[in-house]
C-alpha cells in the first residue's frame, strides 16, 4: 500500500494554513510529525481524515485517485482526533459496538478481547464511559481507530494524557499493526518519535520539512518566500 | 439502513438516560393540561373538546422541544464528538436524520398521555375520535418542524444557552409569523387572496386545519417540503461547520 499526497493546500482567509504539502507513506511505515503549536499538524490530519476539506491537493492510494470525503476512502482510514472526543453517555461496550456497526465491521469475540486488552478496560466493559479515567477514555478512543483493520492510521497526539500502563499498551498496538498499516503520528514527544518512527517530518507555519534545520526563515517572510520554492516532496 | 437504525437507537438511548428528558415531558403535559383547564376553562364554557388543548400543546412545543432536542447538535460541536462521526464512512444526511427522528419518536410515544386525557373526556360524552386523530397527525408534523428548526439553529452555535434562546425566539416568530405579518400589513390595504397567502406561510395556520379535523393535501405538502428543506439544511450546514 502506498498513500501519496500531492500539493495539499488549505487556505484560511487568503493565508495558506497548509502550504503545498506533498509526501507519501508506505505500508509498514510509521511517520512522525512534530512542530510547534499552531503549525498546522492537527489541521493536516483533519484534512487527511476527510473532516476538513482542502482547497487543492491530490490523494492516491496505490496509484488510484481518492477523495478524502468519500466513503470508500474512509473505510480504509483510522483517525484519532486531538483530545480524543468520545460519547461519554454510552457504555464502553455500546461505544465499541456503535463504531463497529458504523464501520460495517463485524464485532467478533476475538476482536472484543483484543479491544479489552489493548485499551485496558477489561473490568469496565459495561461501565458508562464518563466513569472511566481520562487515560482509559483516551485508550478507548484510540482503539476505535484499529477496529476495522485500516490501511492508513492517523494519530493526533496519541500519548498525551495517558498513564504509563496505557501508554505502553497504545505503543504496543501501534507497533503490532505496523506491518499492515501506514501510520502517521503527530506528537510533541520527540524521544518517542525518534525511537519508533521510520521518518520524522517537521512542520511550521503550514509547511512540511524533512529536516528541522530546514526551517531557517523568520516568521514574517516565511510564507511568501516558500510560495516561490518548489514543492517540498518528501 | 443499518447505520441509520444504529444511530437512531443510540440517540434514543442517550435521551432516555438523561433525567431531564422525563422532567421536560412531564412539565410539558402538566403545563398544557393546567393551562387548558384553568385558562380555557372547558367546563365553564360548556364545550369539552380538545381544540384549545392542542393549541396549548403547539405553543408549549416552541419552548419544550428546543430544550429537549437541540443539544444533540450543540454538544456534538462543543465536545468535538462530531469528529468521531465525520471520520466514519457515514453521510451527514444519515446523521441528521437519526438526530431528528430520535426526539420525534420520543415525543410521539408521549402522545399516549393525550390519548389518556381523550379517554377520560369520552367518558363524559361523545368524543370525535377522527378529529383527535387528525389533531395528533398535525401535532406530529408541527413538532417535526420545531425540532428541525431548533436543530438547525443548534448547528450554528456552540454555547447551549444562547443557542436555546435564539431557537425559542425564532421558532415563536415562525409559528406565529402570520399574526406578526398581518398585524403589520393590515395597516395597508391588502387584498384577501394576499392575506390568505400570508396566513399559509405559518405552520400554525396548517396546524389549525388539522386540529379542526381537516387533513388537506396543501398542509401535508407544506409540512413535508419544509421538513425536507430543514433536514437538508442541517446536513449541509453541519458538514460545513466542521
Amino acid at each position: 500500500m502506498n498513500f501519496v499526497v500531492e500539493n495539499l493546500c488549505k487556505l484560511n482567509n487568503g493565508n495558506r494554513s497548509l502550504d503545498d504539502i506533498s509526501f507519501n507513506i508506505k505500508n509498514n511505515e510509521i511517520i512522525g510529525i512534530k512542530g510547534p503549536s499552531h503549525a498546522g499538524k492537527s489541521l493536516l490530519l483533519r484534512v487527511l481524515a476527510g473532516i476538513t476539506q482542502s482547497d487543492f491537493g491530490n490523494y492516491r492510494i496505490n496509484g488510484e485517485s481518492v477523495y478524502p470525503r468519500s466513503q470508500k476512502y474512509k473505510k480504509q482510514l483510522g483517525y484519532l482526533p486531538q483530545d480524543a472526543p468520545i460519547y461519554s453517555d454510552l457504555k464502553t461496550s455500546e461505544y465499541v459496538s456503535l463504531i463497529a456497526t458504523l464501520r460495517e465491521f463485524p464485532l467478533s469475540s476475538n476482536l472484543i478481547d483484543e479491544v479489552k486488552s489493548y485499551s485496558g478496560i477489561e473490568k469496565h466493559w459495561n461501565t458508562p464511559i464518563h466513569a472511566l479515567s481520562p487515560s482509559a477514555k483516551k485508550c478507548l478512543s484510540f482503539i476505535q481507530c484499529y477496529l476495522h483493520n485500516p490501511k492508513i492510521v492517523l494519530l493526533d497526539s496519541p500519548f498525551i494524557g495517558l498513564e504509563s500502563e496505557h501508554k505502553s499498551r497504545v505503543l504496543a498496538k501501534i507497533l503490532k499493526e505496523k506491518h499492515s498499516t501506514a501510520t502517521l503520528i503527530v506528537s510533541h514527544d520527540t524521544e518517542l518519535l525518534n525511537r519508533h518512527c521510520d521518518k520524522i517530518f517537521f512542520m511550521e507555519d503550514g509547511n512540511l520539512f524533512q529536516n528541522e534545520n530546514d526551517v531557517v526563515l523568520p516568521r514574517g517572510d516565511h510564507i511568501d518566500s516558500h510560495l516561490q520554492t518548489p514543492t517540498t516532496t518528501l | 439502513m443499518t447505520k441509520f437504525l444504529t444511530l437512531t437507537r443510540t440517540e434514543i438511548q442517550q435521551y432516555l438516560r438523561r433525567p431531564d428528558t422525563y422532567y421536560i415531558i412531564a412539565v410539558f403535559y402538566f403545563s398544557c393540561g393546567f393551562s387548558w383547564f384553568y385558562i380555557y376553562r372547558p367546563f365553564a364554557n360548556h364545550q369539552l373538546d380538545l381544540y384549545e388543548y392542542f393549541e396549548f400543546l403547539a405553543l408549549a412545543s416552541c419552548v419544550v422541544l428546543p430544550l429537549l432536542s437541540q443539544r444533540s447538535w450543540t454538544s456534538e460541536f462543543r465536545l468535538r464528538t462530531i469528529d468521531v462521526l465525520a471520520q466514519l464512512p457515514l453521510s451527514f444526511k444519515t446523521v441528521s436524520l437519526a438526530k431528528f427522528i430520535a426526539p420525534l419518536l420520543i415525543i410521539s410515544v408521549s402522545y399516549s398521555f393525550i390519548i389518556l386525557l381523550a379517554l377520560q373526556i369520552s367518558l363524559l360524552g361523545d368524543l370525535d375520535w377522527g378529529i383527535l386523530l387528525s389533531s395528533l397527525v398535525g401535532l406530529f408534523f408541527v413538532q417535526a418542524i420545531i425540532i428541525l428548526t431548533s436543530q438547525l439553529i443548534g448547528v450554528f452555535f456552540r454555547a447551549p444557552a444562547r443557542s436555546l434562546l435564539v431557537a425559542i425566539l425564532v421558532i415563536m416568530l415562525i409559528m406565529y409569523c402570520d399574526r406578526v405579518l398581518l398585524n403589520f400589513l393590515l395597516k395597508f390595504d391588502i387584498s384577501e387572496p394576499l392575506q390568505n397567502k400570508i396566513y399559509s406561510l405559518s405552520p400554525m395556520f396548517h396546524f389549525k386545519h388539522f386540529i379542526g379535523g381537516f387533513i388537506e393535501s396543501q398542509s401535508i405538502d407544506y409540512f413535508l417540503v419544509s421538513s425536507y428543506g430543514l433536514w437538508v439544511a442541517i446536513a449541509t450546514q453541519s458538514r460545513k461547520n466542521l
